[in-house]
């Protein structure tokens, strides 16, 4: 089986394994600060892997992502305050717990559910990835134009209230992803007069600024709100509150199977991302239920939210790994990293780098292990540590990291200008509604989707007739336009159900 | 149908429209193969300003005519004042930063900078504005410059080989 020389992979070399372990711990302790996600840590970590083996960037980037998931239910079981936005639906139920003293019980069940989530979803993505990049190696430049087409659509459209805006921030990292040298002949674009732009925008600047650094904009906004005044209620006495027990983990199953198939989809779906699949699940769990502890601290809920929201984490992959498409921020961080380190992004990696997706697959195995033992029996400690953490230090460690992160990557004082820059840009970009993941995809694929559409002006005489003769492609089109159809229709339904109740969101 | 932001609208597509004109004015530059009058490495640039353009332009149309309906001021004069107020002094501290590290090189630059970014988060007290400024500039400049070998270039006025002294 492939996945065993993944682990041959991951083991054969200490590094593989130290960084997969290392990500986790890192991603864990990420996405327990409330403030720190999962994005904004990889982002801050994109310059190390430049110094590493690739099968070690990419497990620690994946583990991160990974570990960070789950971590962000710790603050929002002890604190009501989520780690990250995916961990919201978890705090539902899991505060409530927590104020009846039940936060190990709490906190056990989350790392159960996201170690099961995690696992199924990790197991598709295993066996089901290489089998359907198969058929997906053997599509053409027409074919993957339609794709690139049908992502930026789906994408720009689903992110978001806007469609407007959304197609708008696609366009924008459409175009500055032009910058640099042309990808067919070569000859220098848009590069005003500066040598550092001929081979285009660094990635690691232009996300660090757009995630990172408008961040840091944005909190310095709510600083008169940053006190760290996180107190953890006291813990119940009985043995039985401090643990899941039997027959509540067998009331459970289900609603992680349940909910763990909901994140799959949900997961595989480019756009969606980890927080809707955990309140899908959650509304779902909540809907078949026949419990009235709803709300005021209902085992399932978390299960659901939790399994929901990690099962989201391998099949994220999917798209990314069959068709060369990230469907979400992290995704899209990994194709920088395998695009760094050489590999190619779409179906052909398991052709060209067998060994490293295999290892990248086995090191998402070590770290669902790894966190659920560290998880299982360490909520508490991370909780303690957290509530220790006086958050207005945090912002300004970030800060100065984002600076000489910028400056890692090629050694120029002109990316820390780029990422400056663009912090500013990724906080007008917040502060206006515009999307920042699909202005990130579509930087990241801009270039790729020039060089299919041009490729495929090559093959033909016909020039754009030639889709006409090719069925996937006008399939993926036909999603594309579908998508966007349906989403307009469902904004023009919301706009006139809202002006006939007279109200007007602000 | 009513926009619930139209001023944000506004600025986003005012923003993109200023954002695409240096692109806009640099096209004719792009070189096209003579013997290639196919789609060349023109087009497709043409075709996404072409699209930011027309898709920018109408929703600021939209927007305005929606300010003008709900009387919705183009300045929102607390807003920006807020803004002046919080976001500049990051602005201020990013770009002195950037400026003084071509002049003094890493260390100065990153304790001052760190010390004024904790300054401005709320932090107060010798260690917290003294203590973690300086040793956080160390152990960056530790991690990145010695452990993992980044090239730091000689400043402008302060010039020094920090791995000299560091490393062991």
């Amino acid at each position: 089986m492939q996945i065993i020389d993944g682990f041959t992979a991951l083991f054969g070399n200490w590094q593989p394994v130290f960084f997969a372990i290392f990500g986790t711990l890192i991603g864990l302790a990420a996405g327990a600060i409330p403030g720190l996600t999962g994005s904004t840590t990889i982002a801050l970590l994109l310059p190390v892997t430049f110094y590493l083996d690739p099968l070690s960037a990419l497990a620690l980037i994946y583990t991160v992502s990974k570990s960070s998931d789950f971590a962000g239910s710790i603050p929002g079981i002890l604190f009501n305050t989520p780690g990250t936005p995916q961990a919201a639906a978890t705090s539902q139920e899991g505060y409530p717990l927590t104020l009846q003293g039940k936060q190990g019980k709490a906190m056990k069940m989350a790392v159960i559910a996201s170690a099961q989530g995690d696992f199924l979803s990790e197991l598709l993505l295993i066996f089901g990835a290489a089998y359907l990049a198969g058929y997906a190696a053997k599509m053409g430049p027409p074919e993957y134009v339609a794709v690139y087409f049908c992502a930026f659509i789906v994408i720009a459209s689903v992110i978001g209230d806007s469609v407007m805006k959304g197609l708008l921030s696609t366009l924008f990292g459409l175009l500055l992803a032009l910058i640099g040298a042309d990808a067919i002949t070569g000859f220098e674009r848009f590069d005003f007069g500066f040598d550092y732009l001929l081979e285009g925008l660094s990635l690691v600047p232009v996300l660090l600024g757009v995630l990172v650094m408008s961040e840091i904009f944005s909190r310095v906004m709510e600083r008169g709100q940053l006190e760290s005044d996180h107190k953890i209620a006291p813990e119940s006495d009985k043995p039985e509150d401090r643990h899941v027990t039997w027959a509540e983990y067998k009331r459970c199953f289900p609603v992680m199977l349940r909910s763990s198939a909901i994140g799959t989809i949900i997961g595989m779906l480019p756009g969606l991302g980890a927080t809707i699949a955990s309140f899908v699940a959650y509304g779902e769990a909540r809907r078949v239920s026949k419990s009235d502890k709803w709300g005021k601290g209902e085992i399932e809920g978390i299960a659901a939210a939790e399994a929901s929201n990690n099962a989201t984490s391998g099949a994220n992959l999917i798209p990314l790994l069959t068709l060369g498409i990230p469907g979400s921020t992290t995704a899209a961080m990994l194709a920088g990293v395998m695009v760094i380190h050489g590999m190619s992004v779409g179906p052909l990696v398991f052709i060209e780098s067998y060994d490293l997706i295999y290892g990248l697959f086995a090191a998402g195995l070590l770290c669902i292990f790894t966190y659920l033992v560290v998880g299982y029996f360490g909520s508490g400690l991370v909780g303690r540590a957290i509530a220790m953490i006086p958050v207005r230090m945090i912002y300004p460690f970030i800060f100065v990291t984002c600076f000489v992160a910028a400056y890692a990557v090629r050694g120029a004082v002109f990316d820390m200008v780029v990422m400056f820059l663009f912090g500013l840009v990724g906080y007008g970009m917040r502060r206006t509604g515009m999307s920042l993941p699909a202005f990130i995809i579509a930087f990241i694929l801009g270039h790729g989707a020039e060089a299919s559409l041009r490729r495929t002006m090559l093959l033909d005489d016909d020039g754009i007739l030639i889709f006409l003769e090719r069925p996937i492609a006008l399939a993926f089109f036909a999603i594309g336009i579908f998508t966007i159809v349906m989403r307009v229709n469902a904004a023009r339904k919301k706009s006139r159900a809202r002006a006939l109740s007279g109200g007007v969101d602000e | 149908m009513e926009n619930p932001n139209p001023r944000a609208d506004a600025i986003a597509a005012i923003a993109l429209l200023i954002l695409v004109v240096p692109f806009i004015v640099t096209l004719h530059e792009i070189y096209i193969d003579p013997f290639d009058p196919g789609f060349g490495a023109r087009d497709f640039p043409i075709g996404v300003i072409a699209a930011i353009v027309i898709l920018s332009c109408v929703m600021l149309i939209r927007a305005v005519r929606d300010m003008r309906r709900q009387a919705i001021p183009f300045v929102d004069g607390p807003a920006l004042s807020l803004l002046a107020r919080y976001v500049s002094p990051v602005v201020a501290i990013g770009l002195g930063y950037i400026w003084l590290f071509t002049l003094v090189q890493y260390l100065v630059p990153t304790a001052l900078a760190m010390c004024l970014a904790m300054a401005l988060f709320g932090n107060r007290g010798w260690n917290r504005l003294g203590l973690v400024p300086i040793v956080t500039a160390l152990a960056y400049y530790l991690f990145f410059f010695v452990l993992l070998g980044l090239h730091e270039f000689p400043g402008k006025l302060l010039s020094y080989d920090g791995k000299s002294f560091l490393s062991f």
